[in-house]
């Protein structure tokens, strides 16, 4: 630390720091956390970020302030201290975009450290308290609740070089996004939500035990072998509908449980026996670039592995886990693009599933549907995805619905 | 304390074990067991564990059972040790005959019994097995284990269950679900244990007893996960004590992945003065990393920034190898022992190997209750010792 602690605070009011050539070089740091792409920065990068820069202010007197629009400003610091702090941010929030702070030498970035701190907005309010209200009242909400709003259905494509395209599986799961829109505020806290899913994904996999209940889920038929979201917390004791014991084929019923299952691969094992002996087959999810990054995969007892697509995926953090894992026993969720599909292909994967195979399908569906001048492909992607009479109301050809997309040579 | 070891098992038992008196049996066997894995030379040894198969409970069943070891007696290559629970175990050098035939007769007349009745046993691979059951006849293991519980499962702990919970855990006191064990350095030959920091955790079991009697929380995971991070909210608000800061000094505390990044925890890192730091490690599970791995990554690298160290935390054995200390980017490695880890395949134990930190002093085993923890530990190079029969041998020091 430099002896800059001796002066007295100079910004400390949006004053701004006077150039004084006797004294140590200072720099303010912006955080241009408002140039991110959207979606990538995560509350927990905010609070981290403002704690550091906060730390600094205090030993140096500077302010921390926000703009309206996310960035975050550093307004004066000693210069050293403050190059220090940007290789310290800059390392930490490389996974969320490169290059984010900006070092702003004082006293030529002074106007632009007077604009950045008017506009900056006053200190948000500390983060709102765990929501507890209409917590009690939880249990009965979701045990009421009608599965059909909350449960997306998604039609999984096999591509392969050289044959048809086809259904690879019916995926079947609970929607947080659609959770969070029937359980109000208590979303908010991640932990409550992912628990109105589980016992939602509970109820899921009893109703599909119900003849009725099942043909409403799906609307008719499955293309292709169910792949069922599901907690391990809901699958020993619950009641599985019993598939075809008949460990040589392909199970028609996976399922696809979350990937802090495999934590205890000794259980995992155990929970893969156990599904197997009922026939079913089991996957797991939600394995994405940071997971790979930690993991070794070799030798899971799983089934199938289902990938998490980002743009991160390709790169080098993942490629040693990927290298590990037989392309034949993977899925790739999440497509939503041509480039994700193009990853896969390259990499030897032949299922995928995404909002860019939803699209796909739907265009290929349209293309055959004698009924379907009157349909737009947004409304038949939603339909596709109801698990519900009322979400497929609309559609005049409910069996190439279910089916998800045609059959070669089919009208 | 027995000189230098290779494999190092048997002085654990001169280390922890209280004087054996006039049991000349089991104090045989463990010095056998010693000397082979001192030597390194292959026996083979038969063990009848008699007081598992039920059909010894008729005397003359029992009867026909000893008379059926009683070739191996006859044989003079052979040492045979009875202990006291009545267990018989023959030991001799490959290829010992009279074991295998004897083993041929005792399978017949066990049938289904003989899983847990007989073991054929290799040494010195399986050294560690052949004390643990050593330990087992001088009722060491009754002794320190606790009766299982045999409760079934109730129903799952709900939303009403949980706020009701929040409210008491809000102004109750956590001390009497704290628990408090020094992880103490423990090396083969070396002296006495050396304590290194204090692992301070809050026994979910112990909370859910007080405040959710009857209550399964593993039914709902994430509820748990949620009352979890109450409590470390309040563990790091009484961390954050004046009075509390300097025990941060030496400390292990496990913590769920989102309290990492909590304003609470920021405020106690901002709170902890430089010589402090370093002296940190915070302790998180397989299934919080893999819960969201992105938030792991990114909470352990702030962790490293501020110079604590992060630690795998309860892993098993094939958590810590899917989990490989160098790729999670894990200081440390806190293994839990079960009597599993004594049993892995020679591949699996590769594997975690492999998948642990290459330094000494990276390594923690935690619930040590048991001598023939210690000695698989040493086996496998590790040093580091947490649990409750540290906690006996500490007292007792």
């Amino acid at each position: 630390m430099s002896g800059s602690s001796l002066r007295t605070p100079a910004a400390g009011n949006g004053r701004l720091p006077a150039g004084r050539p006797e004294q140590p070089a200072r720099a303010a740091l912006c955080l241009r956390f408002g140039q991110a792409p959207s979606g990538t920065v995560q509350p927990h990068h905010r609070r981290v970020a403002r704690a550091l820069m906060q730390e600094a202010a205090l030993a140096q007197g500077g302010t921390v302030a926000e703009t309206p629009g996310g960035d975050l400003l550093l307004s004066d610091s000693d210069a050293a201290d403050a190059a220090r702090l940007r290789h310290t941010l800059d390392r930490l929030l490389a996974v969320v975009a490169p290059g984010l702070v900006e070092l702003w030498p004082l006293p030529d970035g002074a106007p632009r450290v007077a604009e950045a701190l008017a506009l900056a907005a006053r200190a948000r309010a500390t983060p709102a308290p765990e929501p507890a209200e209409g917590l009690p009242a939880l249990g009965r909400l979701l045990a009421e609740l009608p599965l059909e709003r909350v449960v997306r259905r998604q039609t999984l494509l096999r591509l392969a070089p050289g044959a048809t395209p086809r259904a690879a599986f019916l995926r079947l799961g609970v929607s947080l996004p659609a959770v969070a829109g029937q359980v109000g505020p208590l979303a908010e806290d991640p932990d409550l939500l992912r628990h109105a899913a589980e016992v939602l994904a509970g109820r899921l996999l009893r109703s599909l035990s119900e003849p009725a209940a099942r043909r409403d889920l799906l609307g008719g038929p499955p293309p292709a072998p169910l792949l069922i979201e599901l907690p391990a917390a809901v699958l020993p004791g619950a009641l599985i509908p019993a598939g075809t014991p008949s460990p040589q084929e392909e199970p028609l019923l996976v399922a696809l449980v979350p990937a802090a299952t495999a934590a205890e691969p000794e259980a995992l094992r155990s929970l893969r026996a156990g599904l197997r002996a009922q026939g079913w087959g089991l996957a797991l999810g939600g394995i994405g670039a940071a997971a790979l990054a930690l993991m070794a995969p070799a030798g899971l007892a799983v089934d199938w592995i289902e990938l998490a697509w980002s743009p991160a995926l390709p790169e080098r953090g993942a490629a040693a886990a990927l290298r590990a894992l037989d392309p034949a026993r993977l899925l790739l969720a999440g497509c939503d693009g041509p480039e994700a599909m193009d990853w896969g292909l390259a990499a030897g994967i032949a299922r995928f599933g995404g909002r860019h195979v939803d699209a796909v399908l739907a265009a290929t569906r349209i293309a055959a549907c004698p009924e379907a001048a009157q349909c737009t492909q947004r409304q038949c992607e939603e339909r596709a995805a109801a698990a519900g009479a009322g979400g497929r109301a609309g559609c005049r050809n409910p069996a190439l619905l279910a089916t998800g997309l045609p059959r070669p040579g089919a009208p | 304390m027995t000189g230098r070891l290779n494999g190092g098992t048997a002085p654990v038992l001169d280390a922890l074990m209280p004087t054996l008196g006039g049991q000349g049996g089991p104090v045989e066997l463990a010095a056998l067991v010693r000397d082979t894995v001192a030597a390194g030379v292959e026996r083979q040894a038969l063990h009848l564990r008699i007081g598992r198969i039920a059909a010894a409970r008729r005397p003359q069943h029992r009867r026909a059972l000893l008379e059926a070891v009683q070739p191996l007696r006859r044989s003079a290559r052979l040492r045979v040790y009875d202990l006291p629970n009545g267990d018989v175990v023959a030991v001799g050098a490959p290829p010992a005959h009279p074991i295998g035939q004897v083993h041929a007769t005792l399978l017949g007349m066990l049938g289904a019994e003989a899983a847990e009745g007989l073991a054929l046993l290799r040494l010195p691979q399986e050294a560690a097995t052949l004390l643990g059951a050593v330990e087992e006849a001088l009722g060491f293991t009754a002794a320190t284990t606790p009766a299982p519980e045999a409760a079934p499962a109730g129903p799952p702990l709900d939303g009403a269950a949980l706020a009701q919970a929040e409210r008491a855990l809000g102004s109750g006191d956590l001390g009497a679900y704290l628990r408090r064990q020094v992880v103490c350095r423990l090396a083969p030959g070396d002296g006495p244990m050396e304590p290194c920091w204090e692992d301070r955790r809050v026994s979910l079991k112990l909370l859910a007893e007080a405040l959710l009697p009857g209550l399964d929380l593993g039914a709902a995971p994430w509820l748990a996960r949620r009352l979890r991070r109450q409590v470390d909210r309040r563990l790091l608000a009484e961390l954050g004590r004046a009075d509390e800061m300097k025990s941060v000094r030496a400390l292990s505390l496990p913590l769920t992945v989102p309290t990492l990044t909590s304003p609470e925890f920021l405020r106690f890192d901002a709170q902890l003065p430089v010589a402090v730091r370093g002296g940190l490690t915070i302790c998180v599970s397989a299934a919080e990393v893999l819960a969201d791995a992105a938030a792991f990554a990114f909470a352990r690298d702030f962790l490293r920034s501020r110079g604590h160290r992060v630690a795998l935390d309860e892993a098993t054995a094939g958590a810590a190898a899917l989990l490989p200390a160098l790729r999670g980017g894990f200081d440390l490695v806190r293994l839990r022992w079960t009597p599993g880890l004594a049993a892995l395949r020679e591949e699996d134990l590769a594997k975690l190997r492999a998948a642990l930190p290459s330094e000494p002093g990276r390594v923690v085993l935690a619930e040590v209750d048991r001598p023939a923890a210690i000695a698989w530990g040493w086996e496998a190079g590790i040093t580091l010792f947490q649990g409750r029969l540290i906690e006996q041998r500490r007292r007792s020091a």
